[in-house]
């Protein structure tokens, strides 16, 4: 198949740079692994760089990585109380891998990996073992509770406890999704567009000053696209903390 | 500009400045706070798009514990029958507890547990 340079879908292809078989298995490094290295490398470097001067008065990248740190440490002590500070190494650590996942999005040539459905849900998941580990080593079989709401009358409780499962279950479905979703329709919709000024400007010079009006929607995509990878990346951030609460504080 | 130390009325005049200054300074601030977080921008379609997703999430795991039990059992359409409809009972309820306002964990925190007891016992 002939390689079309307007293609939407074309940017999230898996390719693998170190082919790797172990068995039956195809552990190869692809372009997906190669951008998550890079993300985590990126921001430990990042963190450990802007920190290392530990100035009383802090220099510009010191407030970036202090203001960062706030932030999550705020968020986390809002949903789930002082007890969930024991959580801030993990919450700080999604919130960083996420967003700045998703800003390496941005870069024109740089591969999205929160827009595979499958790096999204194994985040979501990690999350949900977190919560179920550590609600069942904390309050044993009280953890239960959480699934048991207050003053339900009892004829109606099985099937009040079959929805709250449900609800429970639906919440690494609906973590995944909602980040791959809006990551992958973004940057379809950002791509489709470009392609409507390579498409157009094919026709002559009306088809040129007829792209005009792509080309100020991809600005203005650009800039929106911007936010949703800081908004996306926060509400993630926001309700592993409340669920983390929930592991936390069960039963109400 | 500066008044002399002892002068107090002109450093009272002074502060009084200052203050109305600085609430004037608050309440443009807060103003546009307030435009900001108003619906129509692109927090709403955040707010949107979250809500939408915990609802279809409810019915897909709803949808798909039907028809792994219908898949188990061999009853091919009730588990599923029953099961959306549970399904979109847990989306309801997903919607339901996302938009309603949370009480703080801080304010409710029982003084029984262990951990809570700490950070109760000092600030009260």
């Amino acid at each position: 198949m002939a390689y079309d340079p307007t293609d939407p879908i074309h940017q999230f292809q898996i390719n693998r740079i170190v082919p790797i078989r172990i068995g039956d298995w195809d552990f190869s490094f692809t372009n997906s692994a190669l951008f998550m290295v890079l993300t985590v490398a990126v921001t430990a470097a990042f963190l450990y760089y802007t920190t290392r001067g530990r100035g009383l008065v802090p220099s510009r990248g010191q407030s970036i990585t202090e203001l960062t740190y706030e932030f999550t440490a705020n968020m986390l002590r809002d949903a789930a109380g002082t007890a969930g500070m024991k959580f801030f190494p993990f919450v700080f650590s999604i919130f960083m891998f996420i967003l700045v996942a998703n800003l390496f999005g941005m870069f024109p040539y740089f591969f999205t990996v929160t827009s595979h459905l499958i790096v999204t849900f194994a985040l979501a998941m990690l999350v949900m073992a977190v919560v179920v580990g550590y609600g069942f080593t904390k309050h044993g079989l009280k953890f239960f509770k959480l699934f048991v709401p207050e003053g339900v009358p009892g004829i109606l409780m099985p099937l009040v406890v079959l929805i709250e499962v449900v609800s429970f279950l639906s919440r690494p479905v609906s973590l995944s999704v909602r980040l791959f979703a809006n990551m992958l329709a973004g940057h379809i919709t950002l791509k489709v567009f470009a392609g409507f000024i390579v498409s157009l400007s094919a026709f002559g010079a009306l088809g040129i000053l007829g792209s005009i009006l792509p080309l100020l929607m991809v600005v203005a995509l650009t800039a929106l696209e911007f936010l949703v990878a800081a908004l996306q990346a926060y509400v993630f951030a926001v309700l592993t903390c409340m669920y983390l609460n929930d592991a936390i504080h069960p039963g109400h | 500009m500066v008044p002399a130390p002892g002068d107090t009325d002109a450093w009272d005049a002074r502060r009084e400045k200052l203050g109305a200054k600085l609430a004037e300074h608050r309440a443009r601030n807060a103003s546009q706070a307030q435009k900001e977080r108003s619906p129509g921008t692109t927090q709403g379609i955040a707010e949107g798009l979250k809500l939408a997703s915990e609802f279809v999430a409810g019915i897909i795991v709803g949808a798909a514990i039907g028809y792994g039990i219908d898949q188990l059992a061999g009853t091919m359409p009730f588990g599923l029958i029953v099961f959306l409809m549970i399904g979109f009972a847990a989306g309801v309820k997903n919607v339901l507890s996302s938009v309603s306002p949370k009480p703080s964990p801080l304010a409710k925190a029982p003084p029984v547990t262990k951990d809570a007891s700490r950070d109760n016992g000092e600030n009260r």
